[in-house]
């Protein structure tokens, strides 16, 4: 036990004031200088390389959820990208389908207008026909031509609720990069009071082996 | 050698450094070749210098954190207010896009009404037998079927897609007004009876008024593309600024983390400056009691 302790209390910052003790001649009382936990101990190697190993876990695991933040952004600002097409889309339908329908309505009144002018049943007839049956190809021109705005708006929405699932799949990463960084970050925590509680019982021992010698 | 509260990081470690390698440790055998301790912590203690630095270090800290989750809440508080506003934009749109759809619908119902009596009158007068007469009654029947199937939805009732009742729909408006064309360049070109003629007259009359629905359903569907659009857009906004703000909470989760990895940190080291100082003593006590 004895050579465990001294072992423990040849490390090399108090190397120093060893040479200090000797060239007093008082080697005798180098015990005194060494209670400290030494850095240079296997146990305390392997726990600071833990405690490295896990720092740098967490560091890459922060990371990692940043860039998973930063799709989650991109993916969102995607998102709104598609919703504004989408309402673009929306408002040419709109235009196009009101505006033939307008002119349909025109070309009607005009054809019955035609037809209230003339005297004759037989061409009264055939004017209101022709309006009203030009009305109805430009109403049939304007729904199908309104239909495609509205397939657009529809592939925008499906587009947007595609980046929308993306950027739900990186928030998901993020936050599991974020629990590991936290765990990581726990685990650290833990090793250190694990090696602050090793240093605390040495020191004690060292102390107590003082007292005894 | 004092440390003062402000000091930058850089400073600090500067000043550790010389106060450690300035100051006189306890086996100095220069200043002091005594064994006996020095009774408590100076001011050019290393481990003293070590907390002040942290003291300071630590409040920096939760001066720029307290500074930055004000900024983010001021930025919270704007994307709110931005949502909230985006919000009444959308009601509006959605209320105004209500009232033109609800007007397009009825002036589309009085224009397909008008359609229908249009080529009822149409039947009427086609000339009273034959092939005019057989063209016409069809066209009735069609415009009639279009109407019902615009206002009822029966092909979508009886299990027909949407897209191809809709296609059907607009079919049978067009073949509606085929047949009704048919129907008047087949017709005799005889003259019509007085009822006959007012029953045609009036079919103008009606067909100018559908006429004048179909203007206002088209207004009414711009007005109505327009509004929703205005709505879509509205969400869109709402869309961005809840993505600012998700961002902005993340931020605001990092800086608390740091923040509470910072306070433990310097928990940890004043806890281990102060088990080293009870260690110190309790070994100096040692060492005095064997002298």
């Amino acid at each position: 036990m004895s050579n465990n302790i001294s072992g423990g209390m040849l490390a090399s910052p108090l190397e120093p004031a060893r040479e200090h003790e000797q060239d007093l001649g008082n080697a005798g009382a180098s015990s005194f200088h060494t209670p400290v936990f030494s850095g240079d101990d296997a146990v305390t190697q392997a726990s600071i390389l833990l405690v490295q190993a896990f720092r740098n876990e967490r560091s890459e695991a922060r990371k990692a959820a940043d860039f998973a933040e930063q799709s989650r952004v991109r993916e969102g600002e995607a998102r709104v990208h598609e919703l504004h097409q989408k309402a673009d889309e929306v408002r040419k339908a709109g235009l196009v389908k009101g505006l033939a329908t307008a002119v349909a309505g025109v070309s009607t009144i005009a054809g019955g207008a035609f037809a209230l002018s003339k005297t004759s049943d037989s061409t009264a007839q055939k004017f209101m026909t022709l309006g009203s049956g030009s009305g109805k190809v430009f109403e049939g021109a304007g729904g199908i031509v309104g239909s495609r705005y509205d397939g657009n708006a529809t592939d925008r929405e499906a587009n947007a609720a595609a980046h929308e699932s993306l950027g739900e799949a990186a928030r998901a990463a993020r936050d599991e990069a974020t629990n590991q960084a936290n765990d990581a970050k726990q685990s650290a925590e833990k090793l250190t009071e694990a090696l602050k509680e090793i240093t605390a019982a040495r020191n004690a021992t060292v102390q107590a082996a003082i007292i005894r010698a | 050698m004092t440390i003062s509260s402000g000091a930058t990081r850089s400073t600090d470690l500067v000043s550790i450094v010389s106060l450690t390698s300035n100051s006189a440790g306890p086996v100095s055998p220069v200043r002091d070749p005594s064994l006996l301790p020095i009774p408590q912590l100076a001011v050019g203690d290393p481990l003293a210098n070590l907390l002040a630095l942290e003291t300071a270090s630590r409040s920096i800290g939760l001066k720029n954190a307290i500074k930055e989750i004000g900024h983010i809440r001021t930025q919270n508080a704007d994307e709110w207010r931005k949502q909230k506003a985006a919000l009444e934009r959308a009601m509006h749109s959605h209320k105004k896009g209500g009232f033109w759809h609800k007007l397009g619908k009825v002036c589309g119902t009085i224009a397909k009404v008008a359609a229908v009596v249009a080529s009822i009158a149409v039947a009427v007068c086609s000339g009273g037998t034959g092939a005019p007469l057989v063209l016409a009654v069809a066209a009735a029947c069609l415009s009639t079927a279009a109407f019902a199937q615009s206002e009822a939805h029966i092909l979508e009732k009886l299990g027909v897609d949407e897209k191809v009742a809709t296609w059907a729909e607009v079919g049978m408006s067009i073949g509606a007004v085929a047949l009704t064309g048919g129907a008047s360049l087949c017709s005799s070109g005889a003259a019509l009876t007085a009822v006959e003629h007012g029953v045609q007259v009036g079919g103008e009359v009606v067909a100018i008024g559908g006429g004048a629905a179909a203007v206002g359903q088209g207004v009414s569907m711009y007005e109505a593309g327009q509004a929703n659009g205005a709505e879509a857009d509205a969400y869109a906004d709402i869309a961005k600024s809840k993505l600012v703000d998700s961002h902005l909470d993340q931020l605001l989760l990092t800086i608390l983390d740091e923040l509470e990895q910072n306070e433990k940190s310097f928990r940890r080291t004043v806890s281990s400056v102060r088990s080293t100082t009870d260690t110190a003593g309790a070994t100096l006590l040692l060492a005095a009691g064997r002298v």
